[in-house]
């Protein structure tokens, strides 16, 4: 077997996320690449929650619409999944809902017995993890690692416990349905959110304000667990307007700031976005998009924020917006983004999404060597001789030098109002204009920091799978299904959108006979529209889906081959 | 060694003639001198209104914020660099009204900031609108037939929520008002000065004779009695008392970041080789 696909469901609270985590944990230990996904409604316990894990000894992108294996925590998962199955189509259940089931192909386990014979029923999903090891081909000695990494934080008492209820159904299995071959590849196994969190603690993120909202809120749970070790101020705030607020107050200072939150959250924050713009302030908004408007629906995906998060705030003011598209992405674009915010004084927005947010994907170990870069910072001792200091005197790139509270020399009142060079208030026509421009100016600068739409796969292709954010995934899963039905097709990329990349667009889209989709997740296929906005040219076929549901690479291959 | 004057940073103020904010800030450059704080370790930050322009005129690092938001940038400013003196001013609108939950969340947080907000009773930058202080029934633009609600009670509100120095101030008073100031400046904690001051373009009928009248000096009061500052705080009659109604030490929540800081402020942190291979362990 070269690619395993294993969908897990169960009700909120069975521990349907944490199998999922146990298995992958599993896979990545035998060097396959893993990507897992997690789909569930907004309840603590109740409802249908799924984890899929697929892996492969080859390089995947995304999930499919299919599994191998179905392990159904409960009854109505059977029922909701059984069509997904292909073979071996193996369906894995409790001897309870076997049995009520009647059923003989499904592969009836001791699991609540387990978990019931060491005490709770907390145990149900690590003996559901034992079990699929051994169907799985796995070592014994494999299982008791991964309960290690992943439980051992939580003390003996709770490895002992998981690792006698796993092995306990690892040894009721009497063979293994398939043979886990073990590869040389060490990745790590990280979800996009935390990916976000590692970014902004390498580049250096001083302070985090942020109001938990789905899908975002595991930023803040993540860094906050290295708040001691890594020196963070992190602050829950009371809403986002602190959030954003706050973190701008951080930055005046000098402290690397973040925030994140959702649309609605950013909605919030909409008016101090303006604030960063006009006091020239740095700092990094990680916007994790969800199913809108409104409330919407809070746990599902959606890309309906772009236009949004482009045009946010009263008036005009320069600033970023990138886009990430998978999880190794999320970690480099985010400690880009705080060198970004620093060398332009100007706020960065990074849009990501719930399908990126919540995906684990293996990604090759992230690289440390990165360079942190403060752009016009002033140091403490270049202070000491610095004389007719202005915050924001008119300079050639438009960004003046960055002094910071206690430095001397260098008093100034950092504004929301229009100000002159040294920070006063005025509302004279030509100091307006001086500073209006001084400020633009950066949008010339701003281009030099970003990269072009990358493109993958074979460059004689002639169909162009124009995407943004998290829909590469899907989207590079599909080119493979493509190359595999002899359909040469390229994915054209886009991690930043503002600025856009103009002259690789012009060049990109104007090659003769290419056929060019643009594939979003949005009704109004928003990024088209900034296609044309941006160079007057007209994409006539778009792959939209707004359902909540991450587009599959089916349905892109499937339109590709089809049309509508 | 800092003079009053060094504070005055000359630019033309826009405030009317006759304007209590003069009393405040001319408290607050007189204060600091005799504290003899460094100016550049001071950050005056505020929001929004006629008190939003304060940062202008006084001659220190400053934030004139947006409408509402002056405490929570100062929050960010106060947790990444606890070295900082950080003197909020606010409106009685921008901190009663649009800005109230922020305020009342970091009284609660015993933030370390002193806080002066300046009460006139109005909005005036917008040309006299009810405020959350206007009194009840009282004509105002917004309320040509009379203000409909309540006003709010500053102190009573500081003292529940958690302030941990709490006092009313005078602008009319020089003297006592840069009292006030100092003491707020040394406290640890949140310091929160409710300012009466007159607007004698919007609001005339709260003059500086109309305090003179209204108002008492507190004498012999132990500022350590929570219960009896409660009290003081109710008195909503004919006169208003002025002076430290509570001060105490308690929890802080710089308590909490303190190692953070231990070294340096977080703000000062050397970011450019942050070691992560400790965390990146735990993915492998």
């Amino acid at each position: 077997m070269e690619d395993i696909a294993i969908k897990i469901g169960g009700p909120a609270g069975s521990g349907v996320m944490s199998l999922g985590k146990m298995i992958g944990k599993l896979f990545q230990m035998y060097g396959w690449y893993v990507v897992i996904y997690d789909e569930h409604p907004s309840l603590i316990t109740g409802g249908h929650n799924i984890s899929y894990v697929r892996a492969s000894k080859q390089k995947i992108y995304a999930h499919r619409t299919y599994a191998h294996i179905l392990v159904a925590l409960d009854k109505p998962t059977i029922d909701i999944h059984k069509n997904e199955l292909k073979k071996p189509a193996l369906v894995v259940a409790d001897e309870g809902i076997a049995a009520s089931l009647d059923n003989s192909d499904i592969l009836s386990l001791p699991l609540s017995r387990i978990a019931n014979e060491l005490g709770s029923l907390r145990y149900y999903n690590t003996a559901a993890f034992g079990a699929m090891a051994k169907i799985l081909g796995a070592r014994k000695e494999d299982v008791t690692s991964v309960i290690k990494k992943l439980f051992g934080k939580k003390g003996d008492e709770v490895v002992q416990n998981n690792e006698a209820a796993a092995l306990k159904s690892y040894e009721s299995i009497e063979h293994s349905y398939f043979k886990l071959e073990k590869k040389a590849n060490k990745f790590m196994l990280i979800g996009g959110n935390d990916a976000v969190a590692l970014g902004a603690i390498k580049a250096g993120v001083k302070y985090l304000g942020q109001y938990p909202m789905t899908p975002a809120s595991s930023i803040l749970s993540t860094i906050a667990k290295h708040e001691k070790s890594k020196k963070i101020v992190v602050k829950q705030t009371e809403d986002e307007l602190a959030a954003i607020n706050s973190i701008i107050g951080a930055a005046f200072t000098g402290a690397r700031a973040m925030t994140a939150t959702s649309g609605g959250g950013f909605s919030l924050m909409a008016e101090a976005l303006g604030m960063a713009g006009m006091a020239e302030v740095p700092i990094v908004i990680i916007e994790s998009q969800r199913g809108s408007p409104s409330t919407g629906m809070p746990t599902h995906t959606e890309q309906g924020d772009l236009r949004f998060v482009m045009h946010a705030s009263q008036g005009e003011f320069p600033r970023v917006v990138m886009a990430p598209g998978d999880v190794e992405e999320a970690y480099y674009m985010v400690f880009e983004a705080f060198n970004i915010a620093e060398l332009v004084q100007s706020p960065v927005i990074v849009l990501m999404d719930k399908y990126l947010s919540s995906t684990i994907q293996t990604t090759p170990i992230f690289k440390t060597d990165l360079k942190v870069d403060r752009g016009k910072l002033l140091k403490d001792d270049q202070a000491q001789n610095i004389k007719g200091y202005k915050r924001y005197e008119v300079t050639e790139d438009g960004i003046s030098l960055r002094a910071l509270p206690s430095q001397p020399n260098c008093m100034h009142v950092a504004s929301s109002y229009e100000h002159d060079e040294t920070g006063f208030t005025t509302e004279d026509s030509e100091e307006r204009i001086r500073q209006m421009k001084k400020r633009m100016k950066k949008l010339a600068v701003i281009p030099k920091h970003i990269y072009a739409p990358r493109v993958y796969g074979s460059d004689d292709a002639n169909i162009q799978l124009i995407c943004w954010g998290s829909t590469k995934m899907p989207c590079l899963e599909a080119l493979k299904i493509l190359k595999e039905e002899d359909v040469k097709a390229k994915v054209i990329h886009y991690p930043y959108i503002v600025p856009f990349p103009y002259d690789e667009t012009i060049e990109i889209l104007t090659k003769p006979n290419v056929r060019n989709i643009v594939i979003e997740q949005n009704y109004l296929a928003q990024f088209r529209g900034v296609i044309r906005e941006q160079t007057g040219i007209y994409i006539d076929e778009t792959l939209l889906k707004y359902d909540g549901r991450e587009i599959t690479p089916e349905e892109i291959v499937d339109y590709v081959l089809k049309g509508d | 060694m800092v003079k009053m004057e060094d504070l005055d940073p000359h630019h033309w103020i826009q405030w009317c003639p006759g304007c209590g904010n003069f009393g405040i800030v001319t408290a607050m450059r007189k204060a600091i001198a005799e504290l003899e704080l460094d100016p550049k370790d001071v950050v005056v930050v505020s929001g929004i209104g006629c008190s939003g322009k304060t940062p202008h005129y006084i001659k220190t690092y400053g934030f004139e914020a947006i409408h509402g938001r002056a405490v929570a940038v100062a929050m960010g400013i106060k947790l990444s660099n606890p070295q900082l003196h950080v003197i909020v001013n606010t409106g009685d609108g921008d901190n009663y009204g649009i800005g109230l939950n922020h305020w009342i969340q970091n009284m609660r947080r015993n933030l370390d900031i002193l806080h002066i907000a300046h009460n006139n009773h109005i909005y005036a930058l917008t040309k006299g609108q009810a405020a959350p202080t206007t009194p009840f029934m009282e004509k105002t633009s917004s309320t040509p037939h009379g203000n409909p609600e309540k006003p709010l009670n500053p102190l009573l509100l500081a003292l529940s929520a958690g302030a941990t120095f709490v006092a009313r101030g005078y602008a009319g008073d020089l003297q006592h008002l840069t009292e006030l100031v100092k003491e707020g400046l040394m406290h640890r904690g949140y310091a929160f000065i409710d300012v009466l001051q007159p607007c004698v373009s919007m609001y005339p009928k709260m003059s500086y004779d109309y305090y003179k009248e209204h108002t008492y000096y507190l004498k012999d009061h132990d500022p350590s009695n929570k219960e009896k500052a409660i009290e003081l705080a109710m008195e909503e009659g004919d006169k208003l008392p002025l002076g430290v109604f509570y001060k105490a030490q308690t929890y802080s929540i710089h308590d909490f970041y303190e190692d953070i800081h231990q070294d340096l402020p977080a703000s000062k942190h050397d970011i450019y080789d942050i070691d992560i291979s400790d965390i990146i362990e735990e993915y492998l």
